[in-house]
């Protein structure tokens, strides 16, 4: 037996999301691309309705939606804009860290913050300019000193990067990777700069820059040389996620290509009658079909089948 | 990516003028196959399951 059938907030979601995504963010969306910003009023219209919050537990504040479920939200606000729902979603991205390694007061601090209706910017910040995936290279450091931490280093290519009001840092501390929060009125959190890109233009991607800043204790995010883990605990569960939104940006192209085909002719018939469209046009939907599938799949596995999280688990 | 490049395709002339939206989903959709890992990395853990248990959850 195996059912891909909705249930019925799942679809409502999913309604939900679609309409947002046709109301607030096709209308504004190539303007946005154009200008290379989002607009800060739709960071709140979003977090009203529920779109910046839905994978935060529902105790404090949040959806409380699945991986199924989040990946149906993403297809649709990423078939409204990619852009704007990337910066819509990036709320979310300290939320899964939290969840899972976060202390009892971390959450009850922070996903609470990240939950509320006026919206909030988030980040999480891995790369640097020599490391992307190969986070084990990465360079920027952590000391203890006395009650603090001090971090040291700059973070690029970050969604928000300088910009948010709550980002979750990778650094070394002796060494060992390990995660901190750090809170975008820390003195020495700074905003470096913001790149230019070919695609995805209205979300803002910059850099962090660490210049010493103080923490707390408070902001460490797990065990001192944790961070390894809470990464890859972190990229698990979000790269299903961008598979959806880009499952959502195929099914607009897909739309549009079928339309235009319909309507436009060519030598006294449609071009949708031509095999050599009309079969493009099927091989598109397959693909869709097929990565939807797949990316529901993603989701529906169950985390500690990974062997990046059996360790912890 | 191969979707909306296909897409641009049908759209002939019109789908690489900026006026139409195919154009920005081709450059966004390019983006989404190199954030949060690009799709080497990802074939590199899906062989990295294959070298190892070969369980991919089947």
């Amino acid at each position: 037996m195996i059912s891909f059938e909705l249930t019925d907030e799942q679809r409502e979601l999913k309604a939900l999301a679609r309409e947002f995504a046709e109301r607030e963010l096709r209308p504004i969306a190539r303007e946005c691309d154009e200008r290379e910003e989002f607009p800060p009023e739709l960071l709140a219209k979003a977090a009203r309705v529920g779109l910046t919050s839905y994978t935060i537990p529902t105790e404090y504040g949040g959806g409380g939606a699945d991986a199924v479920t989040s990946s149906l939200i993403a297809e649709e606000l990423a078939w409204g804009c990619a852009a704007l729902a990337g910066t819509i979603q990036a709320t979310m991205f300290p939320v899964r860290p939290l969840r899972q390694f976060g202390t009892d007061e971390q959450r009850e601090r922070y996903l609470r913050v990240l939950a509320r209706e006026e919206g909030t910017l988030a980040a999480i910040a891995f790369t640097e300019a020599h490391a992307g995936t190969d986070l084990a290279s990465i360079r920027a450091e952590a000391r203890r000193d006395g009650d603090d931490y001090v971090l040291n280093g700059e973070k690029v290519y970050v969604t928000n990067g300088g910009i948010a009001d709550v980002t979750v840092v990778f650094a070394k501390l002796g060494g060992a990777m390990t995660a901190f929060v750090v809170e975008r009125d820390d003195p020495g959190v700074l905003a470096g700069r913001k790149e230019r890109k070919l695609g995805l233009r209205a979300s803002y991607t910059g850099s962090v820059v660490l210049e010493d800043p103080r923490v707390p204790l408070d902001r460490l995010l797990g065990e001192e040389g944790e961070g390894f883990a809470i990464a890859l605990d972190f990229f698990q569960a979000s790269r299903p996620q961008v598979a959806a939104a880009a499952v959502g940006v195929a099914r607009a192209a897909l739309e549009a290509a079928t339309d235009y085909a319909r309507e436009r002719e060519a030598f006294g018939r449609p071009i949708l009658d031509r095999q050599g469209v009309s079969f493009k046009l099927a091989d598109m939907a397959i693909a869709v079909e097929a990565a939807r599938l797949l990316v529901w799949r993603a989701c529906a596995s169950r985390p500690t089948r990974c062997r990046f999280s059996a360790a912890r688990a | 990516m191969r979707v909306t490049t296909d897409a641009v395709q049908v759209l002939g002339g019109a789908g690489v003028m900026r006026e139409h939206r195919v154009e920005k989903w081709f450059r966004d959709a390019k983006v989404l196959q190199i954030v949060e890992g690009t799709s080497e990395i990802q074939r590199q853990i899906v062989a990295t399951y294959l070298k190892g248990a070969g369980d991919l959850g089947g």
